[in-house]
């Protein structure tokens, strides 16, 4: 669920409750104020009352007679018989009807016993509720219309400031989920004027910057270590040589001594390659030159020719004329060879490699396919990986970066490689230059 | 036999790249400075054509990291600075001879032929082992002066063996020696034997005797048979 949703369905519902307490507790506290003011004005007519008694401006009868006095809205008296149950004033809400045959009414009543002419009545004055419930239904209702408009205008005015405070929040998740390979950590987040989302920026501005190191000076380390390692291996290697053909050695020094050869060899093939990859990932090369992608692939299938035929290989070259795409040709034509080779060692003897460029929107789509043992869904992911070798030629002395240098290669240019199960049998891979590149 | 140069002037790489690919040579080109350094250390080269101003720093740098790797690799010098100065101190840092620019293909390619003759220490432009000859200069090889018809893998396998003659030539080094380094020793390996097969199939149809030795897990050997 999206931030903003839930910062705003959370205020929701604290505004949802603060406007139902509010709400009862307006009603009561309205309620509360009537009821008070009509005891009163039940007090004063008690009091009222008691007094004209006193002075004698009104009899009982009168009061039999009409029910009420004066201003007196209705009252009653009836001699207390037996005993009574009532000490002092007693206040409560009633329905009556105060004529029979009417509809019952809303009354607020004042139960008490007074003393006229030395004997004790309950008197009950009522006060209709009725008007007064109508202005407390208004108020309430008023009040709680204006609460809902303020509940809409938070919601809708939360949305717009959370909106707006959090752009730069949201402008730098954007920004993080663009970063796709250690080529993006250059990028550098804004100060901005929220605090918190000032911080975190910096904080993620600090830890790119440390990745970023970090990774070039791994780079820069494996490209000196490489490097550093392939002159005492010259050395060596040419050492190898001179005793390789020292007369006093017998026979089976000079086998030993050619093992150890052979594994300096390898030994130097791999930092050479080592060396290749870590000058494409630390941009020693220049990517803005033109590559005539057609005369590469027959130049490299040209390099190969021999081996093709040694192993009596069919090439299949179905593409139309290939295009003149920006790049390092160097780089290009050492990522055709690499592919190209690969394809002739799995192939087996008498088979077939095609070589395809399906019609695409795209500036370049090229397929070479081998008809070899192929490769399973889960190599397709682990092939471009250094020293990843696929269980079938693990014993041999490849160095197993052929295809890490490809990958490398690709990554400079943003160009899209992978492989996949060939049609039939065998591996497919795919070259996708993009046609906005 | 592999060459390197090293030329920052396209036209001029181009054109020395297209003289040495008829003269059999498989080879490398660095426009710069530190590619060719790379290439030096980490390939094994016959002959480096250099040339000392390269864009990111002085060709002397090329030739003392070729010396410090041990190779004996066979250098000219190839310059427009024409100073005395340069020719000594080029000679100094080990290169073979100096050759100032403008200059001939022509020239260039005797030069060639003899900086390598002195560093194969042979005194002419063919090797013999037995009845065979092989002609390094004109890339033919004959038997009792009738030329034997080979494919351009087998004459250049068959030159570096002559150029080594007596001495013992392993399969990787022939293999880097005619494909260069690219070429993956998973199959290089299987390719040079089956040259060599075929290589001793067509010689032994000439009649020419075992000249090439088997030197058993390593590699092999011309020897006057």
């Amino acid at each position: 669920m999206k931030l903003r949703s839930k910062i705003s369905i959370a205020n929701l519902i604290v505004n949802f409750f603060f406007l139902v307490i509010a709400g009862i507790s307006l009603y009561l506290i309205v309620q509360a104020a009537v009821f008070s003011e009509l005891d009163e004005h039940l007090e004063n007519h008690k009091s009222d009352l008691i007094e004209r008694f006193e002075n004698n401006e009104i009899s009982l009868q009168t009061i039999d007679e009409i029910g009420s006095i004066g201003t007196y809205e209705w009252i009653e008296l009836q001699p207390v018989s037996g005993s009574v149950d009532l000490d002092e004033d007693e206040y409560s809400s009633v329905s009556k009807s105060r004529f029979r045959g009417e509809p019952a009414e809303r009354y607020r009543q004042l139960r008490s016993i007074i003393l006229i002419d030395g004997r004790e009545y309950i008197l009950t004055v009522y006060e209709e509720i009725a008007g007064w419930e109508s202005i407390t239904g208004s108020i309430l209702i008023g009040t709680l219309v204006l609460l809902l408009i303020w509940y809409g205008v938070t919601f809708f005015g939360n949305e717009i400031i959370l909106r707006n405070t959090l752009k730069p929040f949201f402008s730098t998740v954007s920004k993080l989920r663009g970063i796709r390979s250690e080529n993006d950590f250059n990028i550098t987040f804004p100060t901005v004027g929220t605090d918190e989302l000032n911080e975190l920026n910096q904080a993620l501005n600090t830890m790119l910057a440390e990745l970023e190191a970090s990774f070039s000076r791994q780079k820069q380390f494996i490209q000196n270590a490489s490097h550093e390692l392939l002159t005492p291996l010259s050395i060596i290697r040419h050492k190898t040589d001179e005793l390789l053909n020292n007369e006093s050695l017998d026979e089976e020094s000079v086998l030993e001594i050619s093992k150890i050869q052979q594994t300096i060899i390898r030994l130097k093939k791999l930092s050479n390659a080592l060396l290749t990859i870590s000058r494409v990932e630390n941009k020693h090369y220049s990517t803005d030159g033109d590559i005539n992608t057609q005369d590469i692939l027959t130049e490299a299938i040209s390099e190969l020719q021999a081996f093709i035929e040694n192993k009596n290989i069919t090439l299949e070259i179905t593409n139309n004329k290939l295009p003149v795409i920006r790049g390092n040709t160097e780089l290009f034509h050492s990522l055709v060879y690499n592919i190209l080779q690969n394809a002739v060692y799995h192939t087996p003897e008498q088979t077939t490699i095609t070589i395809e460029a399906p019609e695409t929107e795209d500036l370049l789509h090229l397929v070479i396919s081998d008809s070899g043992p192929g490769i399973s869904d889960e190599e397709t992911e682990k092939v471009f990986e250094r020293f990843e070798r696929s269980a079938e030629n693990g014993g041999t002395g490849n160095h197993g970066l052929g295809l890490a240098i490809v990958q490398s290669i690709c990554k400079l240019h943003e160009w899209n490689c992978f492989f996949e199960i060939g049609r039939e049998k065998g591996a497919a891979f795919h070259l996708i230059i993009p046609a906005d590149l | 036999m592999r060459a390197l140069i090293v030329e920052d002037e396209p036209l001029l790489r181009e054109s020395l790249e297209n003289h040495l690919e008829k003269e059999g040579f498989t080879i490398d080109t660095a426009e710069r400075k530190q590619t060719a350094e790379q290439l030096i250390t980490a390939d094994e080269y016959d002959l480096l054509l250099l040339d000392l101003g390269l864009p990111d720093g002085d060709g002397f740098d090329v030739l003392s990291t070729l010396k410090s790797t041990g190779a004996d690799t066979a250098t000219i010098i190839l310059s427009a600075r024409g100073e005395l100065e340069d020719r000594v101190k080029g000679l100094e840092f080990g290169s073979d001879d100096y050759l100032p620019k403008p200059f001939s293909m022509l020239e260039l390619t005797a030069r060639i032929h003899a900086v390598l003759r002195r560093r194969y220490k042979i005194h002419d432009n063919f090797v013999k082992a037995g009845s065979l000859t092989v002609h390094l200069d004109h890339n033919t090889v004959s038997l009792n002066d009738h030329p034997i018809d080979l494919t351009d893998s087998e004459y250049r396998i068959l030159r570096y063996l002559a150029l080594n003659k007596n001495k013992t030539v392993t399969r990787f080094a022939l293999s880097e020696h005619i494909w260069g380094d690219k070429v993956d020793e998973r199959f290089s390996l299987d390719f040079i034997n089956s040259h060599i097969k075929n290589l001793r199939k067509k010689l032994s149809e000439q009649n020419v005797g075992d000249v090439i030795k088997t030197v058993y897990g390593i590699g092999y050997r011309l020897e006057d048979s």
